[in-house]
């Protein structure tokens, strides 16, 4: 059956494709490019840069260096050394301090990212790409919804794409300290606080993740779903990964969320539009459903890989579904003693582009849709 | 089988019939129903400021037009009679009918994003009050929607000469309101959803938004159900304020604080909402002492769901509380309810079994060497036996662990009450008054019991009161730890044994649960929470186990002096962050202006869990003198 869904097709690579395409498209001659990336502790956060950097390209960067109080002296020094390697691999670089946080602790960063985008001169840029590796939920969805309705709107450059460097043992070794400011995502509201949505059945899509039950427990009170679908990776690197989840959460399935076993929604670990087509076909079977009755309305809450997040944020750009979720106020960063893990797994996603024929399907905007 | 007391299920029940079967009247006659009838209630400004999960959202929907109509149609029910009548007392519902139409508006995230616009306070102000004014109308007429009546038979009482205004908020009917209402909401949510905020110009050119003001226009509700002709006073309730941004909030409640609203109007708030400073010093809160036009007494009602006074009162308000929503819980689970177990304290056994012989034996002869030690004469020891033997034969626990435990206390505090002799003087034994007469009494007993409760394990944390107290008069924190002893009075009742929890079991069962709690923390800070109330909880338990046991039970806070404390704010706004997030997420409670020794102490108690888990005394009063620098050393050391 035909859909009209804006990404499938979607051009995706994954791996060394990934890799191959990004030695070969970028360093073409009429190519300038506009890097944007997170300039953190996160080990990733030079993985893309580098890989773009010794291609030739004609690059420009913008490094957003993500602000929390009180960070970890070991992180910071992290976070310094990938700044040199990052302001070497790029001289043309402008490194951007974002505050996540506002001085009475409230979430301000998706608004401030958004404001620095938004300052950028984009008169000569062709491609612009996102590199979400080191970057949080609350900064990469705005930044990258930003840079969508500019193109949308024909104000842009022509191409938008996004990368992550995939490492499952990696995210497992970093913990987020959560704050206690549940909310959405900036940008991201979806027109679900508005009275047209006050009678619309509430379906909430946490991705699950270790450590992250209090963090989801506060999303939940938050939301206050009808009902509640959790996603599971599955197929993933670990496949025991879901099982230990579902153990894990096993009182919030039983009690506060109801889950009952076919409520699970299970999403490739490594291909995020496995994700978002899993939400946009979960979307389309029930806007019928409960179309006279209120409406419907999916809520998505990214807490797990970065590579599902990727596949949620596509998804909620589509059909506007509001995220929600809980910023972190700092992390806590375990490297692994063994460094023969390996290497991460390139993604990119050309989200937007010439490479798409037009008309595309539009991006839908609140609940009239 | 769900277990309801695993979550807090007020907050899932989104039927109200399923709502109102479990919510208990207690909180309304402990804190509302004093304001309602002195008339302070619903015609200014009401704060109502607690920890998370007191049960402020809770009340909010009690006052809902829709809660109050299923209530009162079903005035039948025995379970309703008395949240009517505490509603009653309330004012909410008068001769038989609804007295008001209240309405909750959550200030979570939404709202504290118009402080990050590029624009100027006062317009800042405007858009945010415009906006909640939008909701709160919404919010009204969705409710009476929902409580079965057409927008068409849903009118406002204008304030006479409002006109203009009245006109401004779409007419005096539901419908026209809701048109306007909607309109308003749209306009100003878009500027707030907006990625990148709109130019100035642009939103002062909608002039609109500050000229729509139904709050300034709205009298009463006046509602047609059925063949009843009804007036309701409207009431706001402004929940979650602590997101707003603290000069927001300012500004919302200078704005609600206005005597000319006729609308009833109440912000409810998390302790955390208000500077460190307004949490360490009860009372100093919600305006600034120079405000201008602004008297606290006089214009807000502020309601502490927490409170440093008439604590002893709070906590019996505290225990039928939690006893009666534990009953209510418990009817929820059929494996109870079909067996007519509805109520919590007859699961939890209050008898302790004394201990194996082999650990009396080891206690008598502890008890023997400090006799020894202290040179106490056979004729001494035998008065002290007697005083011991003379008070626990009055009460339930006359165990031989009890009268060696007691003894030992006296022992040691007979030593301490008469002259010391040189350490190498021969003396035959002289039995010696005390300098003070010793007597065996409930505190004695306690701390009696906090020693077996170290030296052997012995159950201290057992029965229905022992719960209520560990739960800091927090609601959310019962049911926590109430979850754990159901879950296995349930397991119990399906192996076809009997549902009631011996005291060792339930002992070992709160300790395991409340050493889970703290190790799921995750708040701000909470690793310096964790940090200042271990090393509270560490040398309240050498205090708690000296062999005089000279606090009785043992000390279960720091005490600082009042002066020192108050200028934590100031001076260490570190330790002030860490003592606040403690006070919002339940680790500490604050008691300020306790007077001991002539003097003002603020004490830094540590809550249930954490006594709990360290094994100290529920019961209140003793602490340890320390300094404001004991405090930021500890949070300072190393874990």
């Amino acid at each position: 059956m035909a859909r009209d869904w804006r990404w499938d097709p979607c051009v995706s690579h994954d791996g060394i494709e990934a890799e191959r395409f990004v030695a070969e498209y970028f360093p073409e001659a009429h190519r300038k490019t506009l890097l944007i990336a997170g300039a953190g502790f996160d080990p990733r956060a030079t993985q893309v840069v580098d890989r773009l950097a010794t291609g030739g390209a004609d690059l420009k960067a913008l490094f957003v260096r993500e602000s929390r109080p009180n960070p970890d002296g070991e992180l910071t020094r992290r976070a310094e050394a990938n700044i040199e390697r990052l302001k070497s691999a790029i001289p043309n670089h402008e490194i951007v301090p974002i505050e996540i946080f506002g001085a009475d602790g409230a979430v301000v960063g998706g608004r401030n990212v958004a404001a620095a985008a938004s300052r950028q001169d984009m008169a000569s840029v062709t491609d612009v790409v996102v590199d979400i590796s080191a970057l949080s939920v609350g900064t990469a969805f705005p930044l990258i919804r930003y840079f969508v309705e500019l193109i949308d709107r024909g104000r842009g450059p022509k191409n938008l794409h996004l990368f992550v460097a995939h490492d499952p043992s990696l995210d497992s070794q970093i913990s987020s300290i959560a704050g206690d400011a549940p909310g959405y995502v900036h940008g991201f509201k979806g027109g679900l606080t508005l009275d047209a949505a006050a009678n619309a059945a509430k379906l909430w899509l946490p991705q699950l993740a270790k450590g992250r039950r209090q963090a989801l427990s506060r999303v939940h009170d938050f939301v206050v779903p009808h009902d509640t679908c959790p996603i599971l990776p599955f197929p993933a690197r670990d496949p025991r990964l879901g099982d230990m989840l579902a153990e894990e959460y096993m009182v919030e399935f039983e009690s506060a969320w109801k889950v009952d076993a076919r409520d699970v929604v299970y999403a490739d670990e490594q291909d995020p539009l496995h994700l978002y087509r899993t939400i946009l076909r979960l979307d389309d079977l029930r806007k019928p459903v409960f179309r006279d009755a209120g409406g419907s309305i999916l809520i998505l809450s990214p807490l797990g890989t970065k590579v599902m997040s990727l596949g949620a944020l596509m998804a909620a750009l589509e059909r506007d579904l509001p995220v929600a979720y809980l910023e972190s106020i700092g992390y806590d960063f375990k490297a692994s003693a063994e460094r023969s893990l390996p290497a991460p797994h390139l993604i990119h996603v050309w989200l937007e582009g010439d490479v798409y024929p037009q008309p595309r399907p539009r991006l839908k905007k609140g609940l009239n849709q | 089988m769900v277990n309801p007391f695993e979550k807090r299920a007020t907050e899932y029940l989104q039927q109200d019939e399923a709502f109102l079967a479990v919510v208990t009247p207690e909180p309304l006659s402990t804190f509302f129903e004093k304001p309602a009838q002195e008339g302070r209630l619903y015609d200014r400004l009401a704060m109502v400021i607690g920890t998370p999960g007191s049960g402020k959202t809770t009340l909010a929907r009690l006052f809902k037009y829709s809660t109050l109509r299923i209530l009162l149609r079903n005035r039948g029910f025995e379970t309703y009679k008395n949240l009517i009548d505490g509603l009653s007392a309330c004012r909410a519902i008068a001769d038989g009918q609804p007295a008001v139409i209240g309405c909750r508006i959550s200030l979570e995230s939404e709202y504290r994003e118009f402080w990050e616009f590029p624009y100027p306070d006062t317009l800042k102000a405007s858009l945010t009050v415009a906006l909640l004014q939008a909701r709160a109308v919404l919010a009204w007429l969705r409710d009476a929607q929902a409580a079965g009546i057409a927008l068409e038979d849903i009118d406002i009482v204008a304030r006479p000469d409002a006109e203009a205004a009245l006109e401004a908020i779409g007419g005096a009917n539901g419908v026209g309101l809701q048109r306007r209402a909607r309109e308003m909401e749209t306009a100003i949510y878009e500027i707030s959803a907006a990625l990148v905020p709109p130019d100035i110009d642009e939103v002062e050119q909608n002039a609109a938004a500050t000229a729509y003001r139904p709050l300034d226009v709205i009298d009463a509700f006046s509602v047609k159900d059925g063949n009843d002709l009804l007036q309701l006073t409207p009431l706001v309730v402004f929940d979650d304020a602590h997101y707003l941004h603290p000069s927001q909030l300012l500004a919302l409640q200078r704005w609600l604080a206005r005597r000319e609203l006729r609308v009833a109007r109440w912000i409810l708030t998390r302790l955390d909402a208000l500077a460190p400073a307004d949490v360490l010093i009860e009372g100093q809160n919600v305006f600034e002492e120079d405000e201008p036009g602004l008297k606290l007494a006089r214009e807000v009602t502020t309601i502490w769901m927490q409170s440093s006074e008439g604590r002893a009162n709070q906590r019996r308000a505290f225990r039928k509380m939690a006893k009666d929503m534990a009953g209510r819980y418990l009817s929820q689970m059929e494996v109870f309810n079909r067996r007519g177990l509805n109520t919590l304290g007859d699961l939890l056994s209050t008898h302790v079994d004394t201990l194996a012989p082999s650990k009396v034996e080891k206690l008598a002869k502890k008890v023997a060497a400090t006799q020894r030690r202290y040179s106490i004469t056979a004729e001494r020891r035998t008065i002290l036996e007697r005083e011991v033997g003379d008070y626990l034969e009055k009460g339930a626990e006359n165990s031989e662990d009890m009268k060696l435990s007691l003894l030992s206390i006296l022992l040691e505090r007979y030593a301490n009450r008469t002259p010391q002799r040189g350490l190498f003087e021969d003396e035959p034994e002289v039995d010696m008054e005390p300098s003070k007469p010793l007597t065996a009494g409930a505190a004695v007993a306690d701390g009696a019991r906090i020693h077996l409760l170290h030296q052997f394990d012995r159950p201290y944390y057992y029965g229905i009161d022992a719960l209520c107290d560990a739960s800091s008069e927090n609601a959310e924190q019962f049911l926590h730890l109430a979850a754990r002893l159901v879950a296995q009075s349930e397991t119990q009742l399906i192996r076809s044994k009997s549902p009631t929890l011996s005291s060792q079991v339930q002992h070992n069962l709160l300790r395991e649960r409340a050493d889970e709690m703290i190790r799921g923390w995750d708040f701000p800070l909470h690793h310096l929470v964790r940090r200042l109330s271990q090393g509270i909880a560490d040398q309240c338990v050498v205090k708690s186990l000296e062999g005089n046991a000279p606090l009785n039970g043992g000390a279960n806070a720091f005490g600082i002096p009042q002066e020192d404390f108050d200028q934590i704010p100031k001076l260490y706004p570190d330790l002030a962050k860490v003592l606040q997030f403690g006070v919002a997420y339940n680790a500490f409670v604050l008691i300020p202006n306790h007077s001991t020794k002539n003097r003002n102490w603020c004490l830094v108690e540590l809550s249930g869990v954490l006594l709990i888990r360290n094994g100290l005394t529920l019961k209140r009063g003793g602490f340890l003198e320390r300094r404001v620098e004991d405090l930021v050393r500890l949070t300072e050391e190393a874990p």
